[in-house]
């Protein structure tokens, strides 16, 4: 097994790496500090580099530019095998000629370790990961789940310095995956080392991650807590990635202490926190909106938007409203149980929030619908 | 597809009637071979086994005999180092219309006519001093092999798996190591029946042998092409039957294994 020191982690430093490709720059100036211990997520839509930044880490491809530091050491012409780093593939990569109990005592044999060893690390980590007695299988006889475990343990047993996992559960079903996340969450808390995790299912992201890095279009656009990510995303691309929004476009002017927005006649307004775009974009979480049914019956003080609704519908906790904004673009609203309206869909109604609420961002969208 | 009995009664015909054209000139050397008349008139009009006592007593054929094997037995480790080798490294090219070119020149020794490649050889080695030489011999005929070591070679490495190579060194294995523990032992039925097509492409070789040969040292289709020009006599097909038997012997049991390891 691992050592379980607490934070006997490592530290890895991505700094301003790209790669090019002969048609295209997968990773575009990343930059990327992963504490020892921590768990990250790189999370992102496909095709935004996720993948790359992972093998570059690996050292299964070659940067462009930039460097990459491993405990404060560049590694960027250290090749593969010479880095210490467990990996976890999506597509598992367990040797179809050997054993369960080959494929995991495999890194260890390239590490020379003693065989009564090797015996003793093959039994222990088949039992952390829930597979004990199935050391003699061949990776055929077992179900997609069990080689992922076993895909796992190989990349755990010799004590990695960190370990990267690239979809890891990508290939199994629903149930199966949210088991495994919990597994991984549990292990991680355990040995304590740095977890280095692909995915595009943001939801995964924000069971497993202590910090979450958006990827777009090879760059990375946030890092941050799931928290920080909800509540202060630093894009548009950021806020709808991340969960449900409701975005208010508008031109923005500012006096210096306040900013405000003529969103299709209701002003807009809050204060002023960090540089004023010119073209914005009011970003609302769901829980932050609610509906009512004529203007006097939202709070005074408050901003409200006239809309239509949609949908109203039921979810037993409470409320969701899809309405539809002067601007045809969607909102989403959702209320607890308390606060129970008679709307149906095609009737007018305001959404409406307290005025200093939500988050003010660039409307950057190539094709705006205003 | 399913056919109507007379249909099929024909097909059948059909191909015993095609097997028989085809096979029927090699079969005729077996009774030759078990001739009591110092002739090759067919049918025998009686039977012995005195061409193959003669065949192992004559030291010249015995000596063929014996080249053949050791040329045929290095060849097979060379040329299956060199096709596996190259096999390898042509998959592993990233610019693939350059690793396109290289196979087919790889493979040119199969379609070139074999006396065009004898004369070119023959110049060569009368330079180099390489003919009537064993290394002259296993050079030539490894020209030959490593073709078939190539093809078969690649075939099993379309079905292996590259990323087990990237999840070996994220382990901790060199690359030297990854072919030996991962990639050779999954592509080995195709490197074995390589292997066994080098040894018979050797064993069998007569256009290039008969340009590089001295009368020092002749392999047995060699041998047997003089003898059968000079006085015809019924050694030649006991000979003839042995080569068939050992080749037919170690391609049946190439393909039989390669068979058995997809099933499994
Ligand atoms: N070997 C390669 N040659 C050329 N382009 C490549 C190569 N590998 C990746 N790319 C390109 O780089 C970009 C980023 O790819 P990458 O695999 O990192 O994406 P990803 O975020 O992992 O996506 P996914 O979620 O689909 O796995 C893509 O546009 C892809 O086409
Ligand atoms: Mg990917």
């Amino acid at each position: 097994m691992p050592d379980k020191t607490p934070g006997a982690g490592t530290r890895i430093d991505v700094k301003n790496v790209t790669k090019r490709y002969a048609k295209s720059t997968a990773v575009d100036d990343v930059s990327l500090s992963i504490e020892p211990g921590e768990f990250i997520t790189l999370l992102g839509p496909s095709g935004s580099g996720k993948t790359t930044t992972l093998n570059l880490i690996a050292g299964f491809t070659e940067l462009t530019h930039g460097s990459i530091e491993i405990d404060g050491q560049r590694v960027d012409h250290v090749p593969a095998h010479k880095r210490g780093l467990g990996v976890v593939f999506q597509h598992y990569a367990l040797f179809p000629h050997m054993t369960v109990a080959e494929n995991i005592a495999f890194p260890l044999q390239q590490r020379k370790t003693p065989k009564a060893a090797q015996a003793a690390l093959v039994a222990s980590v088949l039992q952390t990961v829930g597979l004990a007695g199935y050391q003699d299988r061949f990776p055929k006889e077992l179900s997609g789940g069990q080689q992922q475990r076993v895909a796992f343990a190989r990349a755990m047993v010799f004590n990695p310095r960190a370990l990267l996992m690239d979809e890891p559960l990508g290939a199994l079903d629903k149930n199966l995956r949210e088991k495994l996340q919990l597994e991984i969450k549990r292990i991680h808390q355990d040995v304590g080392r740095t977890f280095v995790f692909v995915t595009h299912d943001q939801e995964e992201a924000l069971i497993l991650s202590d910090r979450i890095a958006i990827f777009n279009n090879g760059r990375i656009e946030q890092v941050g807590t799931s928290a920080d990510l909800y509540e202060r995303p630093a894009s548009l691309f950021v806020a709808r990635f991340m969960g449900e929004s409701t975005v208010f476009k508008a031109q923005v002017s500012s006096n210096g202490s306040d900013w405000h927005m003529d969103f299709h006649g209701s002003t807009l307004h809050g204060p002023v926190t960090s540089t004023v775009p010119g073209k914005g974009a009011l970003v609302l979480r769901p829980e932050q909106l609610r509906v009512a049914e004529s203007r006097a019956d939202a709070p005074a003080g408050s901003a409200a938007v006239p809309v239509q609704v949609i949908q109203n519908i039921y979810l037993g906790s409470g409320h969701k409203y899809e309405l539809r904004l002067p601007d045809g673009s969607t909102g989403i609203v959702r209320t607890p149980l308390t606060e129970r309206t008679s709307l149906r869909p095609g009737d007018s109604a305001y959404v409406h929030w307290p005025a200093h609420q939500g988050v003010l961002l660039e409307d950057n969208d190539l094709v705006s619908t205003t | 597809m399913k056919h109507a009995a007379p249909t099929r009664t024909l097909l059948a015909l059909y191909t015993a009637m095609v097997a028989f054209v085809l096979i029927a000139p090699t079969v005729v050397v077996i009774p030759l071979s078990f001739t009591d008349k110092a002739s090759l008139t067919f049918p025998p009009s009686g039977w012995s086994t005195r061409w193959y006592e003669n065949f192992f007593n004559d030291p010249a054929w015995t000596a063929a005999f014996g080249n053949s094997l050791t040329v045929a037995l290095i060849v097979t480790v060379v040329a299956t180092a060199a096709g596996t080798a190259a096999a390898v490294g042509v998959s592993k090219w990233s610019r693939k219309r350059m690793a396109k070119a290289a196979q087919m020149f790889l493979l040119a020794p199969i379609v070139v006519p074999s006396i065009i490649l004898a004369i070119g050889v023959y110049a060569i080695f009368l330079r180099l001093q390489l003919l009537g030489t064993l290394p002259g011999f296993v050079l030539a005929h490894s020209v030959l092999a490593v073709p078939f070591v190539l093809v078969s070679v690649s075939a099993a490495l379309a079905g292996f798996d590259d990323r087990l190579t990237t999840a070996a060194a994220s382990l901790g294995a060199d690359r030297w190591t990854t072919f030996r523990r991962v990639m050779l032992p999954l592509i080995l039925p195709g490197v074995v029946s390589g292997a066994l097509f080098a040894f018979v492409t050797s064993f069998d070789e007569v256009v290039l042998s008969i340009f590089i040969k001295s009368p020092y040292l002749e392999t047995l289709p060699v041998k047997m092409y003089a003898s059968v020009t000079r006085d015809t006599d019924p050694t030649i097909a006991a000979a003839a039957t042995m080569i068939m038997l050992l080749t037919t012997v170690i391609i049946a049991v190439g393909l039989l294994s390669m068979r058995r390891k997809k099933i499994a």
